[in-house]
C-alpha cells in the first residue's frame, strides 16, 4: 500500500506537471498567434483605407520632351495620411525616378485625405506630341500607424500632351 | 489524491478559459477588420458632369490699324456679342504749319500779300476763317481772302525778323483768335502756328506771290490715339469698332481689338448621391497646370450636394480662347473640348 501510493503520487506529480507545461506552451502559442493575426488585422485595416487616384487631365498630361519629364497629379481618396515621400512611379512598366519635391496643391501641408499633390517623373523615349499613350502606375504608402504601413497603387493609361 | 486531480483539472480548465478568450479576441477582431475590408472608409468616385464650356471676353487693349484723315475725336462703338460692350474713345492730332525764313521787304514787296489759315474754334466742327495780309507804307492793298482780315503794317525794306515780329504783335492783339498758338520759330524767322483743338483744318496758305510760303504742314485730323473706357464683358467672340466722330467727316480711318482677354464659363453639376467637397474637386484648362477649383466671385458654400449645379467663372485673362476643360476628383476625371 505505501509502495502504491508513492507511485500514484509520482504519477499525479508528473502528471501536473506535464499539464502545467502543456499549458503554458499553449498559452504562449495562443497568444503569439494571435499578435501575429491582430497584426495582419491591422494591416488589412489600414490596406481597406489607403486609395489613391489620378487626377488632372488624364488626355493632356504635361510632358516636357527635352527634359523626358511627365507631371502627374494624384489624389488622395483614402482615409489615412499618405507619405509623399514613400512613392514609387512606372511608366509602361519601367521605373521612373522622381523629379525635384512633391508639390502640394490648395497649400495643404500634408497628403491627407482629398489632397492632390503634383509629383515629376522622368522615363527615356517621350515624344510628348499630344499621340503618345502611355500606362502610367503608382504606389503610395501611408505614414506608419501602429507599426504598420498601408499601400496602394492605381494604373491609368494616359495621353501625354 | 483527490486534490491533486481537482488541481491539475483546475489548471486545465483555467488554460482552456484562456485560450478561448484569446481566440474570441482573434475572432472579434477578424470580424472587425472583414467588415471594414468589406465596406473601406475610402472616397468614393463622385459623379459629376460639365456643361456650358464658353468663353467670357473682354477687350484687352485696342491698335490703330489705319490713322485715316478728316477725323474729329470721338467714339470707339464696339459691336458684337458681349453682355456687356466695351466702351472707347479715340483722339485726332492738331493741325499744324510753319512757315520759311520771313525775307526782308525789297521796295514793298510784301504789300498786299499775305496768308490764310482756319482757326478750330473747338473740336466739334465749328471753325473760324483768317488771313492776315500786308500793308507797306500804308497802301492798304488787301487782297480779300476768304475769312477775318488782320492788317500787318510794316514800312519798305523793313528786315524780315522785324517783319515777322510785327505779324505776331498784330495777331496777338485778334481777342477772337485764341485757339491757335502763334510762335516764332527761333533762330530763324519763321512763324509757327500750332492749333489747340485737335481735328482737321484747311491748310494754311500764302498769296500767290507771297515773298515766303509754307513750308510745314502736319495734318490734323489723323487718329493718333485710343482708350478703353470699359473693357466690356461676356463678349464670345471678338467685336468689331465703328469709329463716330463727334462732329461728321473723316475717312480711311481703322481701329481693332488688339487682344481679348479671356475668362472660362462651365457648369458642373452632381450627377451622384453623395455631397463633394468643393476643394476636392480640381480643374485643368488645356493641358496647364492642374489647380483646385475656383470661381468669382469665391464660392460661398462647401459642398456640392447631389442633383445641384454651380455655374464657375475663371476669371483667367487668358490670350487664348479655352479648348479643353477637365475637371477631376477621387479618381473621377471627365473633360469637354470647345
Amino acid at each position: 500500500m505505501a509502495d502504491g501510493g508513492a507511485s500514484n503520487m509520482i504519477l499525479l506529480i508528473t502528471a501536473l506537471l506535464i499539464c502545467g507545461a502543456a499549458s503554458g506552451i499553449l498559452l504562449q502559442s495562443w497568444t503569439d498567434t494571435a499578435a501575429s493575426v491582430g497584426i495582419n488585422q491591422e494591416q488589412l485595416a489600414l490596406d481597406s483605407k489607403t486609395k489613391v487616384t489620378f487626377s488632372g487631365d488624364l488626355a493632356k498630361i504635361t510632358c516636357d520632351a527635352g527634359l523626358n519629364q511627365i507631371t502627374i497629379y494624384l489624389q488622395n481618396s483614402g482615409s489615412s495620411i499618405l507619405d509623399e515621400t514613400e512613392f514609387g512611379g512606372f511608366i509602361d512598366g519601367q521605373s521612373s525616378s522622381i523629379v525635384g519635391i512633391p508639390t502640394f496643391l490648395n497649400g495643404a501641408t500634408e497628403w491627407s485625405s482629398g489632397v492632390v499633390v503634383q509629383f515629376t517623373l522622368q522615363s527615356s523615349g517621350l515624344a510628348c506630341d499630344g499621340t503618345e499613350e502611355k500606362r502610367v502606375t503608382v504606389v503610395v504608402a501611408t505614414v506608419p500607424s501602429g507599426g504598420v504601413v498601408g499601400s496602394d497603387s492605381v494604373t491609368e493609361v494616359v495621353k501625354l500632351g | 489524491m483527490g486534490s491533486s486531480v481537482g488541481i491539475g483539472a483546475l489548471i486545465m480548465g483555467v488554460t482552456l478559459l484562456s485560450v478561448f478568450a484569446i481566440a474570441t479576441t482573434v475572432i472579434n477582431n477578424q470580424a472587425e477588420v472583414a467588415l471594414e475590408v468589406t465596406n473601406p472608409d475610402v472616397i468614393d468616385k463622385p459623379i459629376l458632369s460639365l456643361s456650358n464650356v464658353g468663353n467670357s471676353g473682354s477687350v484687352g487693349s485696342l491698335s490703330i490699324a489705319s490713322p485715316g484723315f478728316g477725323y474729329y475725336p470721338g467714339n470707339l462703338v464696339f459691336a458684337g456679342d458681349c453682355n456687356q460692350l466695351p466702351s472707347g474713345e479715340y483722339t485726332v492730332s492738331a493741325e499744324q504749319w510753319q512757315t520759311n525764313n520771313f525775307p526782308d521787304d525789297v521796295a514793298g514787296s510784301y504789300d498786299g500779300h499775305g496768308f490764310s489759315f482756319v482757326e478750330l474754334d473747338d473740336e466739334l466742327g465749328t471753325v473760324s476763317e483768317w488771313y492776315v495780309w500786308y500793308s507797306v507804307d500804308g497802301a492798304l492793298n488787301d487782297p480779300g481772302l476768304a475769312g477775318t482780315g488782320i492788317m500787318v503794317e510794316i514800312t519798305a525794306n523793313d528786315l524780315g525778323g522785324a517783319i515777322r515780329d510785327s505779324t505776331l504783335t498784330t495777331i496777338a492783339l485778334q481777342a477772337t483768335l485764341t485757339e491757335i498758338d502763334f510762335q516764332s520759330g527761333a533762330p530763324a524767322d519763321t512763324l509757327v502756328a500750332d492749333n489747340l483743338n485737335t481735328g482737321p483744318a484747311t491748310d494754311a496758305a500764302t498769296t500767290l506771290g507771297a515773298p515766303f510760303n509754307i513750308i510745314i504742314q502736319n495734318q490734323g485730323g489723323t487718329i493718333i490715339g485710343t482708350s478703353l473706357v470699359t473693357q466690356g464683358s461676356g463678349c464670345t467672340s471678338t467685336p468689331t469698332i465703328t469709329i463716330t466722330p463727334n462732329f461728321p467727316g473723316g475717312a480711311t480711318g481703322s481701329v481693332v481689338v488688339n487682344n481679348m482677354v479671356w475668362d472660362f464659363t462651365f457648369d458642373i453639376t452632381n450627377d451622384g448621391d453623395t455631397s463633394i467637397k468643393l476643394t476636392e474637386i480640381f480643374v485643368t484648362i488645356d493641358g496647364g497646370s492642374t489647380v483646385v477649383l475656383s470661381s468669382t466671385p469665391v464660392f460661398t458654400v462647401e459642398y456640392l450636394f447631389p442633383g445641384e449645379k454651380i455655374s464657375i467663372l475663371d476669371d483667367a485673362n487668358s490670350a487664348t480662347e479655352i479648348g479643353r476643360i477637365a475637371i477631376s476628383s477621387h479618381g473621377m476625371n471627365i473633360a469637354v473640348e470647345t
